[in-house]
């Protein structure tokens, strides 16, 4: 029961995924379609506990089996075209990318062993226990969002967070899961998948999978593909969301549009402090309209990306009568010792070393080196390719990545610590060290394929092939 | 004419074959190069950091030997190994011991700790793990948990202890007086926070029983239990005594 739930899932994802092209990399279908499937099926379970049809496994089948037809009947005619394109790729030995197989080969291992641990321990964190899995289990037993628990503020602080997390665990309790953690390794594989395939865009298979395999070993990101916590899952979601913009942006293809913001307005439907990635993708987004004057599809993206949010606060107003509430103090004014305090906090994150019990090398390894190094490196090549060329260069990456994480920052300086019920240290060393796996595959996006890294790659691409 | 032609063809096929495998060969061997390359890189950065990992067992293993007060030579030798660790803080190597922890402790590690746990199941000197076992190895307070569920109506309202620093420093009892984090184990029963009941009148009403550990929550009780008689730790209706006390 629980592999049909999964399997209906991927194919929902897929089904909207060939309605907006029909042409992707095996990586793409293996990443989209579950992040776009299981943020829709949230979608299904907000919509049917308001119109006040409790969740079973026969409703979930039957709104799932017929969206698929829906689906697949009104994209018919681009169907019946894959057949003909589909090619069952020539074989021989100089195809194979043997580099990108021993990584691949290691990535597998790996993914392997932390899925065992994954799978074996049922979930035990205390924001799980307290929120995530709790919500999961009883929105699954009651069936239904608006769970009993609100009634006397048992919900714990997810509650209030949009329910893509949540309600995904609760979609695998309904197909008889004895614990949700099924869904944690699917949102890994799909972080990883998605992104190898949207590198692979820019760059070769060697470069696209030693980035992928150093996005998977980023220390205390890869513990939570053996954890049941939404901050992984939320990384998934923006790396997906923020590539496939970047990706429209760059290359044109509508389907990275499309994909962009989807991905972006599931992105706010995980959690609500996501809202600094959407800002950041509004802001490069609006950016490119000054350039393009396409006021149809700049509407259109922030539309999608925001209307999530709005729904959810109605909802959160509107249903269960509370609101995500004030946990700002926006008469902090400046603050010398709280801003030097989470600046040593950002300095140990991005640079390593040691601040309070964070050691910030231990916590995300080289990421933030290597892009920063590339970023030097890069700025190094103006020099030799000119300003302009190398300045615009993924200037929507550099805009992203810093926009974002200034926005980040603020909303933590901001934070008002007796309202949270903990210190600015606590909520560094814990939800801003957590938050920061989000800038991880930007920043590793930027690192694979600015121009320095191309020229690099380029390099060990003809010594590879011999020409 | 064509006769020629057909013989210099027959001619040219294994000239290029061997071109090919030649080609073959090479391509191969250049991407051979790159695996080793790559596979030394690798490789280069796990063993720098493994000393890193054996730590732990390193200064268990003084620390026992410390006690003990025997093998001064041995002693000698872990502190000095210990120290050399310890003031190695080279940059590159801050930078990418998490890689090593990550790759040996989280994930191999974890590994073969759960294949040597199903070996065990499988040759019987083990009974098989249900998801309550689990809970109960890594949940401390569990069985405490699974008795009140035990000992009450699936409509009961639980009294929890105070959220003080007697309970919340001790990680003995877990976060067993935060009520977010029992009610995932005691649904569909509800709690409540002993000291917050003000803030869920309406909940304070329906409580029904009391959840007593380290002796505190006795005075919520609305019958009194002799000093002598009350234990540490206990489930009490909060109305009347119970029939027959269910000790822990």
């Amino acid at each position: 029961m629980l592999t049909l739930g999964i399997v209906l899932c991927y194919l929902l994802g897929l089904s909207v995924l060939l309605l907006i092209s029909r042409k992707y990399s095996w990586a793409e279908v293996v990443g989209f379609s579950f992040l776009m499937g299981m943020g829709i099926e949230t979608f299904f379970m907000f919509f049917l506990d308001i119109i006040g049809i409790r969740y079973s496994p026969t409703v979930l089948i039957g709104i799932n089996v017929f969206s698929i037809v829906a689906l697949c009947g009104a994209n018919y005619k681009n169907l019946s075209l894959l057949k003909d394109e589909f090619k069952i790729p020539a074989f021989s030995i100089q195809q194979i990318n043997f580099v990108a197989v021993f990584i691949f080969c290691l990535m597998a291992y790996l993914l392997y062993a932390v899925t065992v641990k994954n799978l074996f321990w049922p979930p035990t964190e205390h924001d799980t226990i307290g929120s995530f899995d709790k919500l999961g289990r009883v929105m699954a037993a009651e069936g239904r969002l608006n769970i009993s628990l609100y009634k006397y503020d048992l919900e714990g602080a997810g509650g209030l967070y949009p329910p893509l997390f949540h309600a995904s665990f609760a979609y695998v309790y309904i197909f008889g899961a004895e614990i949700p953690k099924i869904v944690t390794t699917l949102f890994f594989v799909s972080l990883l998948t998605s992104f190898y395939g949207l590198v692979k865009n820019y760059v070769g298979s060697t470069a696209a999978s030693l980035f992928t395999f150093i996005l998977m070993v980023s220390p205390e990101m890869f513990s939570h593909a053996a954890l049941s916590l939404g901050n992984m899952p939320t990384t998934a979601y923006v790396c997906a969301g923020a590539l496939a913009t970047f990706t429209w942006l760059d290359k044109r293809d509508s389907k990275y549009f499309w994909l962009g913001a989807i991905m972006m307005a599931f992105v706010i439907w995980i959690r609500t402090d996501t809202v600094v990635f959407t800002a950041a993708a509004l802001l490069i987004v609006g950016i490119d309209f000054l350039k393009t004057k396409d006021w149809k599809k700049t509407l259109i993206y922030g539309a999608i990306a925001v209307a999530p949010f709005i729904l959810w606060s109605l909802y959160l107003k509107m249903i269960i009568g509370t609101s995500t509430g004030n946990k700002f103090d926006l008469g902090i004014g400046y603050n010398t010792q709280r801003m030097d305090l989470m600046l040593g906090y950002v300095k140990a994150f991005l640079f390593g070393g040691q601040k309070g019990a964070i050691d910030g090398g231990q916590l995300y390894g080289l990421v933030f080196w290597i892009f920063f190094l590339m970023l030097i490196i890069n700025l190094g090549l103006i020099y030799k390719k000119g300003v302009k060329e190398i300045l615009l260069d993924k200037l929507n990456v550099l805009v992203f990545f810093f926009v974002s994480f200034a926005l980040y920052f603020i909303l933590f300086y901001l934070i008002d610590e007796k309202i949270q019920r903990a210190p600015i240290s606590s909520l560094m060393e814990s939800s801003f060290k957590r938050g920061m796996f989000c800038f991880i595959p930007i920043a590793l996006f930027y690192a694979s394929t600015n121009k320095a890294a191309l020229w690099l790659w380029e390099k060990v691409e003809i010594f590879r092939k011999g020409k | 004419m064509a006769k020629q032609h057909q013989h210099k063809q027959a001619a040219q096929q294994p000239a290029k074959k061997t071109s090919s495998d030649n080609n073959s060969f090479t391509y191969l061997l250049r991407n051979f190069i790159l695996v080793i390359a790559f596979g030394f890189l690798f490789l280069s950065i796990d063993k720098m950091n493994e000393k890193q990992s054996q730590l732990p067992e390193l200064y268990q293993e003084f620390q026992q030997l410390r006690q003990s007060g025997t093998n001064q030579e041995r002693l000698q030798e872990l502190y000095t190994e210990i120290m050399a660790i310890q003031n190695d803080t080279s940059f590159f190597k801050s930078l990418t011991r998490g890689y090593h922890w990550a790759i040996h402790d989280l994930a191999l590690g974890n590994l073969k700790q759960i294949n040597e746990m199903k070996e065990k199941i499988e040759s019987g000197q083990m009974k098989p793990l249900t998801r309550e076992d689990k809970l109960g190895y890594k949940v401390g307070v569990y069985p405490l948990l699974k008795y009140v569920n035990e000992n009450t109506p699936k409509d009961a309202v639980i009294l929890l202890p105070p959220g003080d620093s007697l309970l919340s420093n001790t990680s003995k009892w877990n976060f067993i007086y935060d009520p977010e984090w029992v009610e995932y184990f005691i649904y569909p029963r509800l709690c409540l926070s002993n000291g917050r009941e003000n803030e869920h009148p309406d909940l304070a009403k329906r409580v029904t029983h009391v959840l007593i550990v380290e002796g505190r929550g006795y005075e919520k009780l609305k019958y009194d239990v002799p000093l002598e008689k009350r234990v540490s730790e206990i489930l009490l209706p909060i109305d009347h005594p119970p029939a027959e006390n269910p000790t822990k």
